[in-house]
């Protein structure tokens, strides 16, 4: 992106004047280049970057159409800006058709020619951010945020390209924490309906009375309280992507209406018989064990297999231990930019001890974890004492010196009553049996924080 | 949409504005110079020959002239001179493609204030203009 240095503008018109003029208004704001015809002008395209073209449209050597369309197919975002004379007027507008920014009539007035430049750099520089940010949110996005180097999860990643441009129902499979949305967003940023919306629907998070209506949408009188019509998320979804999280905890009422919106691709608001077709593709997910619930009677057969088109399982972190150090330094980064710290890291020692971890709550816990000890921790390297006061680094005292396990145990206790206590020092130090004075001298001492 | 003043048209106004007399046989380029002219507030009469300009300077008062000196039939340093004859302290704005030309001939128009080497940017007219009429 051209940002802090001139832009570059090629005049091309045979009449020299008519190059001057450009010249003068020009040359003081931009950096400007004269050729006098089709040929000296393609000779300049093919070696400089150049921005903006004013292109005369009756050349001797050429037609200035067929240089508009060549430097277009070169390279799109060089606003061209036609030069024409009043009696040229209706090939300027075809020129414009064919991609042209504007064009110019001779003799031109200055402001005019000022204000048209400007307006196409301005566009041209819109253009070129949104280029570079949609360049960025896909790399960033699908990479940055799915992150792992252990082959199950490098499957995973292959696994959704091959199936991203299908329309064929996705159903993940994993752990409390283990990144079910992120695959679900990236199955949807990575096929051709990305540019339509993808609408998550928290099936654990809607009453079962209200998420007939959540889904479907209704009219206004459908119910008491319905005082408008109201478009569902099935419908706001269509032409995207419809994520349901916690699929399980729909009841079997919903899943069979769900199944049937699935099948025949269509479905009634509340309240209404007016039939609204549907061109959503599903993807949902759980952590529970669908065929167990199936077996139980909890989740209907029919409707998981209309789901299980593509099953993705997400292992939890503990079955791929490798990414542990990645995904932590992942989440200190993401912090350390964010406060403006960066080179942050956690020590070898720290490093072991969380990899041996179980992570129950899998990734979002390490992330939660990395939040809090980046946060509370003010040293560019996070040591196993700075996770002494989580339960993780407990295991792993036995390791350090003495001195500093008992600061760490010590740190930790006084920690844990000062919690139970609201913070309290009065009543944390009659617990612990010591003087105020000297309660308040150890935290300090030992960093604790109120 | 500007256009070009014809010198026989002009009337004789008193604006307060400083007039500023602009000779050059291109179009385009004294188009263009009139625009920013009158932009930076001076009033411009325009002609695209000496002979025409010599008269032009006869009937009306000019704080300034801008003179080209390669101009068709009589050239710009005959123009000078004619204008120098009629007042002698009239201010002159050379433009001139070879300016090195201008400078080491041996009849180099006197007093002139400002040789403009062509092709020149807007900030470098106004700024010759500027100069030359702050020398009053």
């Amino acid at each position: 992106m051209n940002t802090s240095k001139k832009a570059t503008i090629l005049v091309v018109d045979d009449e020299n004047g008519v190059r001057q003029s450009f010249n003068m208004v020009l040359k003081d704001i931009y950096q400007v280049l004269l050729s006098a015809s089709g040929r000296e002008a393609w000779e300049i395209l093919e070696k400089k970057k150049i921005d903006i073209v004013l292109l005369d449209i009756m050349l001797p050597d050429a037609n200035g159409m067929d240089i508009l369309q060549k430097i277009k197919e070169m390279d799109p975002n060089t606003e061209v800006i036609m030069v024409t004379a009043v009696k040229e007027i209706q090939t300027a507008v075809k020129a414009i058709k064919l991609g042209a920014y504007e064009y110019i009539i001779k003799p031109f007035i200055v402001d005019d020619v000022l204000t048209i430049i400007n307006r196409a750099l301005e566009k041209k520089n819109l253009i070129e951010q949104v280029i570079y940010l949609k360049d960025e949110l896909n790399r960033y996005g699908y990479f940055e945020k799915i992150v792992g180097s252990d082959k199950k999860m490098l499957g995973i990643f292959d696994l959704i390209q091959s199936i991203c441009d299908s329309d064929g129902a996705v159903l993940i499979q994993g752990e409390s924490g283990t990144g079910k949305e992120l695959v679900a967003r990236a199955v949807h940023n990575q096929s051709s309906r990305k540019n339509h919306p993808f609408i998550v629907i928290n099936c654990a998070a809607i009453p079962m009375t209200l998420m007939e209506s959540e889904l479907f949408g209704h009219i206004k009188g459908a119910f008491t309280g319905a005082s408008s019509t109201i478009m569902g998320k099935l419908e706001l979804a269509d032409k995207g992507t419809a994520f349901l999280d916690d699929i399980d905890c729909l009841d079997v009422n919903m899943q069979a209406k769900l199944l049937r919106v699935i099948q025949e691709k269509e479905f009634e608001k509340l309240g209404s018989n007016k039939v609204i077709k549907t061109d959503v593709r599903f993807v949902a997910a759980s952590n529970k064990d669908l065929p167990d619930l199936i077996e139980k009677g909890l989740f209907r057969g029919d409707l998981f297999y209309r789901l299980n088109v593509f099953p993705i399982r997400i292992p939890p972190l503990r079955e791929r231990r490798g990414d542990v150090e990645l995904l932590l330094q992942h989440f200190l980064d993401l912090h350390s930019r964010r406060r403006g710290r960066p080179g942050r890291s956690f020590s070898r020692e720290a490093i072991n001890a969380l990899t041996e971890y179980d992570w129950p709550g899998n990734v979002r816990e390490l992330q939660n974890l990395v939040e809090r000890v980046a946060t509370i921790t003010k040293d560019s390297v996070i040591g196993l004492k700075d996770l002494a006061t989580l339960s993780i680094g407990r295991k792993h005292i036995k390791d350090m010196p003495l001195k500093e396990a008992v600061n760490a145990f010590e740190k930790q206790y006084i920690t844990e009553v000062l919690e139970s206590v609201d913070y309290s020092r009065k009543r944390a130090s009659e617990i612990l049996g010591v003087h105020r004075n000297t309660l308040l001298s150890r935290m300090t001492e030992l960093g604790i924080k109120e | 949409m500007f256009s070009k003043v014809c010198a026989m048209d002009v009337k004789r106004q008193s604006s307060g504005k400083k007039k500023i007399l602009l000779v050059d046989d291109d179009a385009g380029v004294m188009d263009v110079c009139t625009q920013m002219l009158q932009h930076h507030g001076y009033e411009v009469t325009t002609s695209i020959s000496g002979e025409e300009a010599i008269d032009i300077f006869y009937d009306m008062h000019f704080d300034l002239v801008i003179l080209d000196m390669g101009l068709p039939g009589i050239d710009g340093l005959s123009c000078a001179k004619e204008m120098r004859k009629q007042k002698n302290d009239v201010k002159i704005v050379i433009s001139s493609g070879n300016c090195s030309d201008v400078l080491s001939g041996k009849e180099s128009p006197c007093n002139c204030f400002h040789i403009l080497q062509k092709p020149f940017t807007m900030s470098e007219l106004i700024c010759a203009v500027s100069n030359a009429m702050g020398r009053c």
